[in-house]
């Protein structure tokens, strides 16, 4: 690059998503903590391996594939078909250590040689999340190499379609539906909510969590104090997702003129004060609804305060603190009831929560959304199909229908649906859930062992119903 | 020697002209090759973990029918390893 201003630019958008990057790390390692607080003794080991693995497992993947369907994906099926996206294929010189000089011929070359590794470390980040949602949520009796099935598809495969779908500025359903998600309420915990309930219908509830009359047992977390650690962190690192989800400058004037400014992912005009309002008074009114309906119950507070924010987040880039803050409470208070009603009546054992926190409260932050934000432009035309709605400028607009209709692809058919199926599938050949004797005796108790070998065990009431549940197998 | 050094070099000795440098990786012309080296391990992790795992839980299973569940917990709460 030999013009100052250009490579300033490039250089500091390098540096911008690297920083979101480290972040974003956090969130990582707040839900192996959150997990594996909520795991049982016997259990520890185990549970921070499952979470630990699917790293390096999406990142291979995400590697191979991931990546070119975010790019490639956008217009199909509805909108054309596949966008050529040599820069993302695995075996591209650009997937590499790269200089720009030899790609100066691509007008976008020397940007994507500069850039290509931190566009694609973000979006691997997102892909982590979407699976790290789902681990927590099937703690204590699912296979390690089935979660890491899942893991690949979710993480490399149907979460990056939705966002090709849904997220890319090209997609068709921001093209035509005129569906808007700014920060991720359905494209990354919609669809990994709806994945974690699709597994876990299949999987079943944990051994003795559901009594002969079908009341839920209360399975206490090892260490609930490095439950709300661990929600801590991801907190944490959630500032760096929503900065991630920004474009750091860009020319946003549509006329002749030049006005630079941060964007959304769509290329549409915000700021990151903007976003930073609406992240904290998301997160207060989360934390505040929660607080009071579980009557200060620390992992629901703490739950909520999450939840407030992915319900918040698909508007976070427009809407004014006090609605952001009004969203994150109402999801949060919808996540609760529903989580208890679901649990209930369809004796589903969720170990954290996690499709009620990010599943429930991501449709209704999409949906909710749709209507407070009707009107805006959802981005700029491609000129591939005719929009649902459009503003007088030509730009497909920001509906409730669309929104809505948005956040069943995302539950639903691309989250609940294809992980559904393919729990049935693994089930069918005894590949999904572990034995019921390793269950009762502990993930741990072969290879990984006590992970407080200097502390004496204490027995719980819980573990007298796994005893009782445990009598006549031998 | 010189046949891997020539696969695996880009021909880059200087860095004096960098305007014209691209792709700076050793291996430029063969990313197919890696491709497949890494998914090869990729595919290989999977299948060693389905097997490693069924093994292990066949056995924790056989010594929990062996020696009772009450007996097994208790161990698994009391004792370096359970399993000795």
């Amino acid at each position: 690059m030999s013009d100052l201003p250009n490579a300033l630019n490039v250089i500091f958008t390098e540096a911008y998503y690297w920083i979101t990057v480290v972040m974003m790390f956090l969130i990582h390692v707040g839900f192996c903590t959150y997990e594996v607080g909520v795991a049982r003794r016997k259990n520890v080991m185990h549970t921070v391996m499952k979470n630990t693995m699917l790293i390096p497992l999406i990142t291979v993947t995400f590697f191979f594939f991931g990546w070119w369907v975010y790019f490639a994906f956008a217009n199909v099926p509805f909108n054309g078909g596949f966008i050529d996206a040599p820069f993302a294929v695995p075996w591209s010189e650009l997937m590499g250590t790269h200089m720009g000089g030899a790609a100066e011929a691509d007008a976008n070359g020397p940007i994507w040689a500069r850039l290509n590794g931190v566009f694609w470390a973000a979006f691997l980040l997102f892909s982590w999340t979407t699976a790290s949602i789902i681990s927590g949520a099937v703690i204590e009796r699912i296979r390690s190499g089935a979660f890491f099935l899942f893991a690949v598809f979710v993480g490399s495969f149907t979460w990056i379609l939705d966002a090709s779908w849904g997220w890319n500025p090209a997609g068709w359903m921001v093209q035509i539906m005129g569906y808007h998600d700014a920060y991720a309420s359905g494209v990354v915990h919609a669809i990994a909510g709806g994945s974690a309930l699709g597994i876990l219908l299949v999987l079943g509830p944990r051994i003795g969590k559901f009594d002969s009359s079908g009341k839920p047992r209360v399975i206490k977390p090892h260490n609930p104090w490095m439950v709300t650690i661990g929600l801590f962190l991801i907190f944490t690192g959630f500032w760096g997702f929503y900065a991630a989800c920004n474009i750091p400058i860009f020319d946003i004037d549509g006329t002749d003129g030049v006005f630079y400014s941060a964007t959304n992912i769509y290329l549409m005009p915000t700021t990151l004060s903007a976003i930073t309002f609406n992240f904290i008074l998301s997160f207060s009114g989360g934390l505040m609804a929660t607080y009071l309906i579980s009557r200060g119950d620390p992992f629901w507070t703490y739950s909520g305060g999450l939840a407030g924010i992915i319900a918040a987040s698909a508007g976070n880039d427009l809407y004014h603190p006090i609605i952001a803050f009004g969203v994150g409470g109402a999801g949060a208070a919808i996540a609760y009831l529903l989580h208890n009603f679901v649990e209930r009546r369809f004796k589903i054992d969720d170990a954290v929560g996690a499709v009620a926190v990010h599943g429930y409260s991501g449709f209704f932050g999409v949906v909710a959304a749709g209507f407070i934000l009707w009107g805006y432009p959802a981005a700029n035309p491609t000129g591939e199909g005719a929009a649902w709605f459009a503003t007088a400028e030509g730009q497909p607009m920001v509906n409730p229908l669309g929104n809505f209709i948005g956040a069943i692809i995302m539950f639903w058919v691309l989250g609940f649906v294809p992980c559904y199926a393919i729990a049935r599938l693994l089930n069918a050949f005894n590949l999904l859930r572990i034995p019921r004797e390793v269950e009762l005796v502990g993930l741990d108790s072969k290879t990984l062992g006590d992970p407080y070998p200097y502390v004496p065990y204490r027995e719980t009431a819980f573990d007298a119903v796994e005893r009782q549940n445990g009598k006549g197998m031998n | 020697m010189s046949a891997l050094v020539s696969v695996l070099s880009t021909g880059l000795s200087s860095f004096s002209n960098p305007s014209q440098i691209g792709p700076m990786y050793p291996g430029v012309g063969v990313e197919w090759l890696l491709v497949l080296i890494l998914f090869l391990a990729w595919v290989i992790f999977h299948v060693v973990q389905f097997r490693g795992e069924t093994k292990e839980f066949k056995e924790i299973a056989e010594e929990v029918r062996k020696r009772g569940v009450d007996n097994m917990m208790n161990a698994a709460k009391t004792k370096d390893d359970p399993f000795a």
